[in-house]
C-alpha cells in the first residue's frame, strides 16, 4: 500500500493544479462578450450549417502532418523506456529516424505547407 | 560485471553488423541517402529567393542518372556476393545482383529517355525524380527480401511511389483518374497480399521464406510431439492463393489486368515507360523466390493457377490489343501479352523455365526501351491542333517519310515483339516455348504460338501505317535528343545482334537460375 | 582478344553513326566523338568476352557442385 503514496500525492497535486487553472479565469480575467466569442465553436466551423459545405484543404494537410509526428512519438516512447538496454546502436538508430523525419519537416516547411493563407 | 559483459556483447554485435550487413547493403544505403540528399538540395534550392527560384528537374535528372549508375557499379563490385542479412530479412546472391543491376540500368535509361520531355513539359516537379529513386531503391530491397515483412514493406514503398507518379500531372483529368484507379486497386491487391501472408504466418508461425520451405517440406511427415503442418491444409493453400493473386495484380496479369491500360494511358509518357520497363523484373524476382523456395511443395496448386493466368494474359493481351487506337493503351495490352509468356516460364518452375523467363525479361526491357524512346521524342506539326507527342497509332503515318531510320528502328522493335526470326524477340519466345515443352506444358507452347501469330497482326499494322498510309496532316519529329538516340542505338543493336552472340546472356541467366533453385 | 576489340570498335562506331543519322546531323560531325565511341565499344567487347569466360567458369563450378550434392544425396538415399 505504502508504495502507492506517491501516486496519491501526485493525484492530489494534479487535481489541485487543474482546479486552480480552471478557477483562476473566473476570478482574474477581464470579460468582454461579443457575438464571435460567445457563439459555439467547433474547429472553426459554424455548428449549425449544411454538412456538405466546402472547407479548406489545409485542414487535411495539417491532420496528415500531425499524424506523422504523432506516430513518431509512438515510436519514441518504447525507445525511451528501453534505452539502457539497446545501447548506442539503438540510440543512433532513433537519431537516424529523427533525422529523416526532420528532413521531411524541412521539405514541408520550404514547400509552404505550413503557411495558412 | 554484468553490465560490462552486455556492453561488450553489444559492441561486438554492432561492429559485426557494420562489418558485414551494412557493407553488403552499402549500394542500397547509398541510393536511399542520395535520394534524401537530392530532396533536401531540391527543396532548398528551388524555393530560394536569392537564387531566383531555379527550375531543377533537368539538373536533378542528371544527378538521379548518376546515382543509379554509381549504385549499379557498387553492386557489380560488391565484396559480398552471397549472404543472408539483418536477421534473415534480406538475402543477396547472384540472382539478386543480376536483377538489381538490370533494374538500375533500365531505370537510368528511362530517365535519360525522358530528359527532353522533362525540359519541355512545364511541370518542373523535381520530386518526380526523387520518387523514381525511392521506387528503384524499394525495388532493390524487394529483390533481396527474404521474409514476408520485408517483402510487404518493399512492395508498399514501391507502390506508394508509383501512385504518386501516376497522378503526377495534377491538372489532367486522365492522370488523376489513373492515379486514383491505381491507388484503389493497388491498395486492394496489397491487402490481398498481406492477408495471404497473415494466413501463412498464422498457420506456420514463421515469416522467413526458408523457414516456410522447411515447414512445408517436412509437412507430410508428422514430427513426434509436434502438431504436424500438412501441405494439404486448406488454410496454407488459401494463403498462398491470396499471395499469388496479389502478385498477379501487381504485374497486371490477365484476370487482374483491368487497371493497367487506364493507368498506362493516363500517366505521363515517361512514367508509363518507367512502369512498363522497370518494375516487372523486380516483382518477378521476388515472387520466383517465394514460390520456388517457400511454396515449392505446394507446386501442383500454384502451377495450375499460374498456367491459367498465363493463358488468359496471352489471350487478353493479343485479342484486346486488336481494337486499340491509342499507342500507350496498345503498349499496355502488349505488355499484358508479354506477361503471359513470362508466366509460362514461371509455370515451368524448372531451371530452363527461369532461364527463359530471365532472357525474356531482358529482351522485353530492350524492346520497350526502343519503343518508348521513339514515343518520347517531341513532334513538330504543320497544323496547330496537334499534340506535341505521338498519341494515336495513326500519328505514326509520317514517320517512314520524314525520318526513315527512326521508322526502321520502330519496325525492328515491332518485329522483335512479334517474334520474327532473326531478332532477339524470337530467341526469347522460342526459349520460353522450349522450356514449356520440356516441362510437359504443351498447351502453353501451342497457345503461345497462336497468340503470337494474332499479336503479329497489330504489330505489323503499326508498320503498315508507318510505311503505306498517306496521312492528311503532316508532322515530323523534332531533332531526336542525344540520349534517346543513344538508347535507340543500343537497343537496336541488341535486338539485331543478340541472336549472333547469345552466349553471355545465356550463361549469366543459367547461372542465376541455378542460384535461385539451389 | 583481337576480334572482340575489332567487332566492339565497329559496334561503337555504328552506335555513333546511327546517333548522327537518326538525329539528321552530318554523319562525321565531331570526329573525336567517333574515336570515343570506338574506344568504348572496344572496351565493351573485351569486357563482354571476359565476362563470358568468367561466367562459364563459375557456371561449370556451380554445376559440378550441384552434381556432387545430387550424387551424395542419392547415394545416401540408396544406402
Amino acid at each position: 500500500m505504502y508504495e502507492y503514496l506517491g501516486i496519491l500525492i501526485y493525484f492530489f497535486i494534479a487535481l489541485a493544479l487543474s482546479l486552480l487553472l480552471l478557477g483562476l479565469p473566473f476570478v482574474v480575467s477581464t470579460r468582454k462578450a461579443d457575438p464571435e466569442k460567445i457563439s459555439a465553436y467547433e474547429c472553426g466551423f459554424d455548428p449549425f450549417d449544411d454538412a456538405r459545405g466546402r472547407f479548406d484543404i489545409q485542414f487535411y494537410l495539417v491532420a496528415i502532418l500531425f499524424i506523422i509526428f504523432d506516430l513518431e512519438v509512438a515510436f519514441l516512447f518504447p525507445w525511451a523506456l528501453t534505452l539502457n538496454k539497446i545501447g548506442f546502436f539503438g540510440f543512433w538508430s532513433m537519431m537516424l529516424f529523427l533525422l529523416i523525419l526532420t528532413i521531411g519537416f524541412v521539405y514541408e516547411w520550404r514547400k509552404g505547407a505550413l503557411d495558412w493563407s | 560485471m554484468y553490465l560490462e559483459q552486455s556492453f561488450h556483447k553489444q559492441i561486438s554485435f554492432s561492429s559485426f553488423l557494420f562489418e558485414n550487413d551494412f557493407l553488403a547493403l552499402f549500394p542500397e544505403i547509398f541510393l536511399v541517402s542520395t535520394g534524401i540528399f537530392l530532396l533536401v538540395y531540391g527543396v532548398i534550392t528551388s524555393t530560394s529567393k536569392s537564387l531566383n527560384y531555379p527550375l531543377l528537374s533537368y539538373n536533378i535528372s542528371w544527378y538521379a542518372i548518376m546515382a543509379l549508375l554509381y549504385t549499379s557499379l557498387l553492386i557489380y563490385n560488391s565484396p559480398i556476393n552471397n549472404a543472408v542479412l539483418l536477421y534473415n530479412t534480406l538475402v543477396i546472391d547472384d540472382f539478386t545482383q543480376f536483377v538489381k543491376i538490370t533494374c538500375l540500368l533500365s531505370s537510368a535509361c528511362c530517365i535519360s529517355m525522358s530528359l527532353q520531355y522533362i525540359q519541355t513539359q512545364g511541370d518542373n516537379a523535381f520530386e518526380t525524380l526523387i520518387l523514381i529513386l525511392f521506387a528503384v531503391s524499394s525495388m532493390l530491397f524487394l529483390t533481396s527480401s527474404a521474409d514476408f515483412i520485408s517483402l510487404y514493406l518493399a512492395i508498399e514503398l514501391q507502390s506508394l511511389s508509383f501512385y504518386v507518379l501516376a497522378a503526377l500531372k495534377r491538372n489532367s483529368e486522365f492522370a488523376t483518374e489513373a492515379g486514383l484507379k491505381y491507388f484503389l486497386l493497388g491498395a486492394f491487391s496489397s491487402g490481398l497480399l498481406i492477408f495471404g501472408c497473415s494466413l501463412i504466418y498464422g498457420y506456420t508461425g514463421v515469416l522467413s521464406f526458408s523457414e516456410c520451405a522447411k515447414i512445408f517440406a517436412a509437412g507430410v511427415v508428422p514430427f513426434d510431439g509436434i502438431q504436424a503442418v500438412t501441405t494439404e491444409s486448406a488454410l496454407v493453400s488459401l494463403g498462398m492463393v491470396f499471395i499469388l493473386a496479389g502478385f498477379l495484380f501487381k504485374i497486371a496479369a490477365a484476370p487482374f489486368h483491368m487497371w493497367s491500360p487506364d493507368v498506362y494511358q493516363g500517366a505521363p509518357t515517361p512514367i508509363t515507360a518507367f512502369f512498363v520497363i522497370t518494375p516487372k523484373i523486380a516483382l518477378f524476382a521476388v515472387f520466383l523466390r517465394v514460390f520456388l523456395q517457400s511454396f515449392y511443395d505446394l507446386f501442383p496448386i500454384w502451377q495450375t493457377l499460374v498456367i491459367f493466368a498465363s493463358l488468359a494474359s496471352m489471350l487478353v493481351g493479343a485479342l484486346a490489343a486488336l481494337s486499340q487506337s491509342q499507342i500507350k493503351r496498345l503498349m499496355a495490352f502488349s505488355s499484358i501479352n508479354h506477361v503471359g509468356y513470362l508466366l509460362a516460364g514461371f509455370a515451368c518452375a524448372s531451371i530452363e523455365g527461369i532461364q527463359a523467363l530471365s532472357i525474356y525479361l531482358i529482351v522485353y526491357i530492350f524492346m520497350n526501351i526502343a519503343v518508348f524512346s521513339i514515343l518520347l521524342c517531341n513532334m513538330r506539326h504543320t497544323h496547330n491542333n496537334g499534340l506535341p507527342r505521338i498519341k494515336y497509332i495513326t500519328d505514326l503515318a509520317f514517320l517512314a517519310k520524314t525520318n526513315p531510320l527512326l521508322a526502321f528502328t520502330f519496325s525492328i522493335a515491332m518485329f522483335s515483339m512479334a517474334g520474327i526470326p532473326p531478332l532477339a524477340g524470337f530467341y526469347s519466345k522460342a526459349y520460353i516455348f522450349f522450356a514449356a515443352l520440356g516441362s510437359n506444358l504443351g498447351v502453353l507452347a501451342v497457345v503461345g504460338v497462336c497468340t503470337s501469330v494474332v499479336s503479329c497482326f497489330y504489330y505489323l499494322r503499326l508498320i503498315r501505317i508507318m510505311y503505306f498510309s498517306t496521312p492528311k496532316t503532316w508532322c515530323s519529329t523534332a531533332r531526336v535528343p542525344r540520349t534517346n538516340a543513344l538508347a535507340l542505338a543500343i537497343s537496336l543493336f541488341f535486338l539485331i545482334f543478340c541472336m549472333a552472340y547469345p552466349a553471355p546472356l545465356h550463361l549469366i541467366t543459367h547461372k542465376i537460375a541455378i542460384a535461385l533453385c539451389v | 582478344m583481337a576480334p572482340a576489340t575489332i567487332i566492339g570498335g565497329l559496334l561503337g562506331l555504328g552506335v555513333q553513326l546511327y546517333c548522327n543519322a537518326v538525329r539528321k546531323l552530318p554523319l562525321m560531325r565531331n570526329p573525336w566523338e567517333h574515336v570515343l565511341f570506338i574506344g568504348a565499344g572496344a572496351a565493351f567487347g573485351n569486357w563482354l568476352v571476359d565476362f563470358e569466360e568468367r561466367t562459364a567458369l563459375e557456371l561449370k563450378e556451380v554445376l559440378a557442385k550441384r552434381e556432387a550434392a545430387f550424387n551424395h544425396s542419392s547415394a545416401e538415399r540408396d544406402a
